[in-house]
């Protein structure tokens, strides 16, 4: 298994994109100027040696994009589908977090005043989704996504805080882009500039074909990600040169299929055993060779019982597996062996710090801590909820819409409420997955790995900074729909514009409706927050965070009796 | 039928708001002032109270608390209010023409919110029993495609298949069933056939009941009516979850104006008599 490029690529599915990146081919002089000035020039011959031409994958996954001065490139923190190559003028990467406040998406958190939230009530409730009446006659799917720009000196800004150039033919955002995981760094242009971007999709075809790129990137990424340790329960506490020694000693993998949402439903339909198609990470009785640490994704923690996988528990990032079997190591001579096997539910990052570094390095912070709480068996839910909560990957939820059937009356003032603060379009179905009383409604569970952000074109859906909420930015999304297709869940949906008139926009080129993306915003800009928990006169539906597992255990358990 | 216990918090506001009251009351009857006005004005507000859980309900993007808290309010004042209500007329029925239609609108006001607070807390757990989840909305669409579905299991028998007797019964009690409404009480369900007991003594003037759904023909309609069945009990109990409602809300509204009156009335006499 390659771990840059993850383990099991199918050609298939790779193929499967059935439109370009770009309306517009990418020019001769740059294809020319990036197999010999830039990163690609590692691959570009490996590649034709094994029949793979760079040049169409290039036309088919990149784009040639220009950028002024003081625009936004990147920014941290923000999920990109996309590695930027720059082959014109300068851009630097933000290495200060100070700095960080100039990057900051504008105008999204902010709330409403209460005068504003009430004139919502007043106004006339539209079938669909409506824009102002000033952009009613633009164009809006070949309009230019609007880039943000930082507003400061830019010269003033270098001189005061840390920055780095990227050189020309360099790469950026590979960690992002490869790992599915959040922009470590903000990137702006120091000048006017040219970049090429390759989608994710590109980049991967590459490296299937160049072993040299796979491990040139991967040289790359190891140099920066002793910054992933920072953040985590167990070792946010090192010092940085300790962070770094891990990072070098550590073994970091990548398990399971980076597609597990295209497939999710039909796996779904088949009703075949979950357990059986994930992948098998740690054998329960195996030898114990270090602390796994889960960087990305989800994972199952199985107990065999018999000849049956018994789930008793799931990790999500930054939680740790093997401490009872390391701690108890440390105490004797004899090593035990893996107690519990771990399974790879879709893809996962993960770290394994060896054992001697871990009684060297990490035991010594865990004396603070309550090792009972960077366990793996969350709570006291059953084994069948924990199936059902796993099996349908619903522990990917940060806001996971859960309704106690005992208590909801089906009155429906969720929807209203919803609908109230939506222009009259609620933005959730109260139906779906049920599991004895509970069930898990069609609404955004701003999943922690949100797979509907890959591929967006704009990045009109995206984290929110602050939050972390996954929300639209509704002028820039293009209504390509994208992220409906990868999200698993069917929980976003398209929905046609209207003008002032309630006439639907017609996209010029098409002929075709101009569509938006649609989900639940959790009420971003309401003074209330969600006014679907605030609704609810019955107290039936909740939000669960399954990081949280007193939360999810608490709410589980009111439910289930 | 297992009903959900009250809240805690709202029988503590209960106990809370009856002390509260009744210190006015007594401060009131010490200072020798009549403690109907007292008691009227302490109803007055209590009304307001539970009259701006409707309004809460509409604003549901405002951070004035869950409205889950507010039904809490809303029941706890509810119920100091019909105490309130009580010592307001003097634990007597009324005589005036005007405090007599009061006193039947708040009693139905009454009646209908304690039927209402019994059905929210007893009927969900039981509709969710069978494990259906029933949209009230597709209801007449479901309803429409079961008869249409046993129609043609009745048209695609062989001639001869179903003796004539059966057929008879299907279509002068079976199918004016199957696109018969539910109805507003639910029906008692045969423990052995799963039908309603009206259907099987309706059909017994036909062919035994026995016979009639053992026939193996007849299997594919004995399931369509035994979904009916099912379909009809949801649509009760739905209704039955909203029909409280269709009481409630008018007679809050015409409580809310009658209210209006019954206090201007009591200044303008209040005033007279002072002049």
């Amino acid at each position: 298994m390659c771990p840059v490029t993850g383990s099991d690529m199918n050609d298939s599915e790779e193929n499967s994109r059935d439109y370009r990146f770009s309306n517009e081919a990418i020019p001769r002089e740059v294809l020319d100027w990036a197999r010999f000035n830039s990163v690609l020039s590692i691959a570009w011959d490996e590649c034709e040696s094994r029949g793979k031409s760079i040049e169409s994958i290039l036309q088919m996954d990149a784009r040639v994009i220009e950028y002024q001065k003081a625009d936004i490139i990147i920014r941290k923190g923000d999920y990109g589908g996309s590695v930027l190559i720059p082959i014109e003028g300068e851009i630097r990467a933000n290495l200060d977090e100070s700095g960080e406040k100039f990057f900051l998406r504008k105008n999204v958190t902010r709330r409403r005043s209460w005068l504003s939230a009430l004139k919502q009530f007043f106004r006339w409730q539209t079938p669909v989704e409506r824009i102002s009446s000033d952009s009613s006659n633009r164009n809006l799917y070949s309009e230019k996504s609007r880039v943000p720009r930082l507003d400061i000196n830019i010269e003033e800004y270098m001189t005061k805080y840390l920055t780095r150039r990227i050189g020309l033919g360099e790469i950026c955002g590979e960690i992002a882009a490869l790992r599915r995981s959040p922009r470590t760094a903000s990137v702006f242009a120091e000048t006017d500039c040219k970049v090429l971007e390759i989608r994710w999709q590109g980049i991967r075809e590459i490296l299937k074909n160049s072993k040299e790129l796979s491990y040139y990137l991967e040289d790359l990424i190891g140099d920066r990600r002793h910054q992933i340790f920072s953040g985590m329960k167990v070792l946010t506490n090192l010092p940085e040169s300790v962070q770094r020694t891990l990072s070098a000693r550590s073994i970091f993998e990548r398990w399971g299929s980076d597609h597990w949402n295209r497939h999710f439903r039909k796996i779904m339909q088949s009703k075949s055993s979950m357990i059986d198609r994930e992948a098998v990470v740690l054998q329960q009785g195996h030898h114990m060779d270090g602390l796994y640490v889960l960087l990305s994704g989800f994972a199952r923690v199985t107990n065999k019982e018999g000849s049956e996988e018994k789930t008793v528990g799931y990790l999500r990032p930054g939680d740790v597996y093997g401490l009872k079997e390391l701690l108890k190591d440390s105490k004797s001579s004899v090593s035990s062996p893996a107690l519990r096997s771990i399974r790879a539910v879709g893809a996962i990052d993960l770290v394994v710090i060896p054992s001697n570094d871990f009684v060297e390095y990490v035991l010594p912070e865990l004396k603070n801590l309550d090792i009972d709480q960077l366990g793996s068996e969350k709570g006291l839910i059953s084994t069948e909820l924990l199936n059902f909560f796993l099996d349908r990957r619903i522990v990917n939820g940060n806001q996971t819409m859960v309704i106690d059937l005992n208590r909801c009356t089906d009155c429906d003032d969720c929807v209203k409420a919803c609908a109230v603060t939506h222009d009259g379009n609620p933005r959730f179905i109260r139906e779906g997955y049920r599991h004895a009383k509970l069930m898990v409604a069609t609404a955004c569970m701003h999943c922690i790995d949100p797979v509907c952000l890959i591929g967006c074109p704009t990045g009109a859906i995206h984290r929110e900074h602050t939050t972390g909420n996954v929300v639209i930015t509704r002028s820039e999304c293009i209504g390509c729909a994208s992220c409906v297709e990868s999200c698993p869940y069917d929980n976003i949906r398209t929905v046609e514009v209207q003008d002032a008139n309630g006439e639907p926009v017609i996209d010029l080129e098409t002929g075709k409706p101009v569509l938006k993306a649609t989900k639940c915003d959790l009420c971003i800009d309401q003074p209330s927050g969600p006014a679907c928990v605030n609704a609810c006169p019955h107290d039936a539906l909740h939000r669960i965070n399954f990081s949280d597992a007193s939360g999810v255990s608490s709410i589980v358990e009111r439910i289930t009796g | 039928m297992k009903i959900r216990p009250p809240h805690s918090g709202a029988l503590l506001l209960i106990l809370i708001g009856i002390v509260v009251s009744l210190y006015f009351l007594e401060q009131a009857d010490a200072t020798l002032a009549n403690p109907a006005v007292t008691s009227g004005w302490i109803l007055l507000g209590s009304f307001v109270l539970l009259c701006l859980y409707g309004a809460r309900k509409k604003v549901p993007f405002l951070p004035i608390g869950k409205t889950a808290t507010w039904l809490q309010l809303h029941l706890g004042f509810g119920v100091i209010s019909t105490w309130l209500f009580l010592e307001h007329v003097g634990y007597r029925f009324p005589t005036g023409l005007f405090e007599t239609h009061l006193y039947v609108l708040y009693s139905l006001l009454l009646i209908s919110g304690f039927l209402g607070w019994l059905v929210m807390r007893a009927l969900p757990e039981t509709l969710r029993a069978d494990g259906r989840e029933v949209n009230p909305l597709r209801i007449p669409d479901e309803l429409a495609g079961m008869v249409k579905k046993s129609d043609d299991c009745i048209a695609g028998l062989e001639p001869g298949e179903l003796n004539p007797e059966i057929l008879k019964g299907y279509f002068e009690v079976v199918r004016p069933y199957l696109c018969s409404g539910c109805g507003v009480l639910p029906s008692r369900i045969h423990p052995e056939f799963g039908v309603p007991q009206t259907l099987i003594q309706r059909l017994q003037d036909y062919e035994s009941p026995t016979v009639l759904f053992s026939s193996e023909p007849f299997l594919p309609v004995h399931k369509i009516v035994r979904e009916k069945a099912v379909l009809d009990l949801h649509q009760v109990r739905q209704r039955w979850m909203r029909g409280w409602l269709f009481v409630h809300v008018p007679v809050t509204g015409v409580m809310v104006l009658m209210i209006i009156l019954h206090v201007i009335l009591v200044t303008a006499f209040k005033a007279g008599g002072a002049q």
